[in-house]
């Protein structure tokens, strides 16, 4: 239930839609668990139960959101043979449960297909306890988007209003093979009327674009439609964008990059987007680069949890994404447009503190400039509302440091003082001002990216890293003040505070979810520890034994294939990231040479010679 | 429900301001929980493929894996 879990978290969760549920695969139970009706039911109960406790977490003040059989808000059947039903279907056919048990075990399928069809149920379900789209608008958009509620776009927003300023939102952006890979942008218009000859604005990408079609969408054919108002869906062809942007009409526009930099957006929708594995890919070739770049540009739009860049060293194209499998499919996608070579998955390592770092004092080469600071480990709130995008650096100060106090208990004073927030870690400026700071205010900043990107034991990523400098001195001559002097400063008293923090190596753990075959239970968890798992919970579920437990990342390549061999072929297994945990010490100082081997580093543990000499000592 | 395959149908319905009868919706589960084989008998109710067809075609499985 992992994904299905995940998904209504974001869903019920974050984007305030309501839930009906559908408990499907019912006959499994029946004619391969061999439940009784009772039991089945049970089952039933227990599922329901679930949901409603997770429905209750993610949205307590939203009573009536939970899901309910007796009220019609559950269907229970098989998708697979057709057919479903929920109490009030049941009660009208004048049917008992033992009677689907009945023909069941007749084996009449067919009977079960004509007289309880499955999308009686689901359509009920979605019409009796699904809101219309101006209803949903209430209550969601006060949730679900960043402007001022009581402006006129904020007030039409609300209402739906076909007659309001066009605005609305691309969600969902599907390549089709049928037309050789061009965009196809499926969106909703939350407010006013979409014309198919409006030239529209997106927000985030501040870009305008023209819409070639416009319709609405029937499986992977696009039907025009010429208007589409206020609380519909709608498909594009035209151009292509990130998924989740915002538009608007062109000529609501503001002419100033300022005052276009403020329009409010929708809220992002917060991916936890992290390189958990990479591959890196390079076209066969040489003269499809930029073709390579276009295909590749084009996938990761229509999925943002994927990153690509470029390896300066390497000169290697890097494609890094948070699921292994994922990874894969989009490579494989990939090669079928662009001939490519593909390399092996490499595992995205963390480096981190463990400890508060003493004070460093340290000077720029030229000895003009001097930087007092300290790292700290950042807390572990905070490290998630910089990594899902809520906390940016895009913010101005004042609704920056309100998320702070308010979600991570930040003081009031140093929230505002954040001078950068990235990856997961945090510049502060501890001083209580400081003379030409705003000179090399952005070097600082670029100087504390650089560092974390690629940090000082192995150069993989570090995160969760607070750093506080609480004194400054920046020569008045611009002369000696380039970013080759502070950034120097800067690196060298962050590397040796990091020495001194108990710095370490974390790898990417996955949750493991492994349906095996009765039987077959004891060599799949075999594999699992043999691979440095973990296994949590092993509970015996009819003819499968359902086992959980959690695997490093770097244990689970070519796992699947373990797993099918041990069991023919009849385990169903999924994973799903599910953080970064320390390197077991006996394993630490290889894989750092292996990784530092890997990318032509020195093959020893940094120490403090590197930097020594930066330190300032008073004379 | 609108019976589709017929695109005047659609347009009158989208563009309608009555909005007592529109649902936008998304279904959202485990992959291989039945996602693509229930939507089937959706699009069935709408016309758009044979009674007996529904849960066999798969009709939103655009992947070419
Ligand atoms: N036994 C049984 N199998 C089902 C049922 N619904 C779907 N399946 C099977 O489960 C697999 C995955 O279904 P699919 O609809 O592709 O799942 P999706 O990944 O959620 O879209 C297919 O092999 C289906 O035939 C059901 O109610 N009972
Ligand atoms: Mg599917």
């Amino acid at each position: 239930m992992t994904q299905t879990e995940t998904n209504i978290r974001l869903s019920v969760g974050e984007e305030f839609c309501k839930p009906v549920l559908f408990i499907n695969k019912v006959d499994r139970l029946i004619s391969e668990l061999k439940l009784s009706p009772q039991a089945t039911f049970e089952k039933i109960d227990k599922i329901t139960r679930e949901i409603n406790d997770l429905i209750k977490k993610i949205r307590p003040e939203g009573s009536g959101w939970g899901v309910d059989f007796a009220k019609n808000s559950v269907t229970v059947g098989s998708a697979k043979h057709g057919w479903g039903f929920t109490y009030e279907i049941l009660l009208e056919k004048g049917l008992k449960p033992q009677d689907v048990f009945a023909k069941y075990n007749e084996g009449d399928i067919q009977w079960l297909r004509d007289n309880l069809p499955l999308d009686e149920p689901m359509l009920r379900m979605i019409v009796d306890h699904l809101p219309d789209p101006i209803s949903a608008s209430k209550y969601r958009i006060p949730h679900i988007w960043g402007g001022d509620l009581n402006s006129e776009l904020g007030q039409a927003l609300q209402k739906s209003d076909p007659n309001g300023p066009l605005y609305g939102m691309i969600t969902k952006i599907f390549l089709d093979p049928k037309r050789n890979f061009q965009p196809t942008l499926i969106g909703r218009v939350f407010s006013g009327t979409f014309n198919q000859t409006d030239s529209i604005y997106l927000v985030n990408s501040d870009s305008s674009s023209r819409v070639k079609r416009l319709g609405v969408m029937e499986i992977t054919d696009l039907l025009d439609v010429p208007k589409i108002p206020a609380g519909n869906l709608f498909a594009i062809f035209g151009f292509i964008c990130p998924s989740g942007e915002t538009f608007m009409s062109t000529n609501a526009v503001p002419k100033d990059r300022e005052e276009r930099k403020r329009l409010p957006s929708f809220e992002k929708i917060h991916y936890a987007c992290k390189a958990v594995v990479s591959r890196s890919i390079k076209p066969k070739d040489p003269h499809e680069i930029d073709k390579l770049d276009d295909v590749v540009s084009k996938w990761l739009k229509a999925d943002p949890t994927a990153e690509y860049r470029r390896d300066e060293e390497s000169g290697e194209f890097i494609l890094s994404g948070i699921d292994p499998l994922q990874i894969e499919i989009l490579v494989k996608r990939i090669n079928k447009q662009v001939n490519i070579n593909i390399g092996e998955p490499i595992i995205v390592y963390r480096e981190k503190i463990t400890e508060k770092s003493p004070i460093y004092y340290t000077k720029s080469a030229n000895s003009h400039n001097r930087i007092l600071l300290y790292i700290e480990p950042l807390d572990e709130i905070t490290e998630h509302l910089i990594e899902t995008g809520k906390v940016n650096d895009l913010q101005n100060d004042k609704d920056r440091a309100k998320i702070l106090r308010e979600e991570a208990g930040w003081d009031a004073k140093e929230a505002r003082r954040i001078v950068d927030v990235y990856q997961g870690s945090a510049l502060v400026n501890g001083t209580s001002g400081l003379q030409r700071f705003d000179r090399v205010k952005s070097y600082l900043s670029a100087a504390f990216r650089d560092w974390l990107g690629n940090c000082i034991i192995a150069k993989e990523p570090a995160t969760g890293i607070k750093v506080i400098f609480t004194d400054m001195t920046i020569h008045e001559d611009t002369r000696h003040t380039s970013y080759g002097q502070i950034a120097g400063m800067a690196f060298s008293a962050m590397s040796l505070a990091m020495l001194d923090a108990n710095p370490h190596i974390f790898e990417p753990v996955q949750k493991i979810d492994i349906k095996s075959p009765q039987g077959s239970e004891g060599s799949v968890t075999a594999i699992i520890t043999k691979r440095r798992g973990r296994i949590t919970n092993v509970v015996p579920e009819g003819e499968y034994v359902r086992i959980q437990g959690q695997i490093p990342a770097a244990e689970t390549i070519g796992i699947a294939d373990d797993i099918r061999g041990s069991t023919q072929g009849r385990a169903f297994f999924g994973y799903e990231f599910l953080g970064f945990e320390k390197v077991p010490a006996s394993l630490e100082e290889d894989l750092i040479m292996e990784i530092r081997k890997r990318k032509n580093m020195p093959l020893e543990l940094p120490s403090r010679k590197s930097w020594e000499r930066f330190i300032y000592k008073r004379t | 429900m609108v019976k589709v395959k017929n695109p005047d149908e659609i347009a009158k319905l989208v563009t309608s301001g009555s909005y007592e009868k529109k649902r936008i919706f998304s279904i959202t589960a485990h992959i291989d929980h039945g996602k693509t084989t229930a939507t089937d008998y959706l699009l069935r109710r709408a016309g758009l493929m044979r009674p007996e067809d529904a849960g066999q075609l798969q009709m939103t499985d655009s992947d070419l894996n």
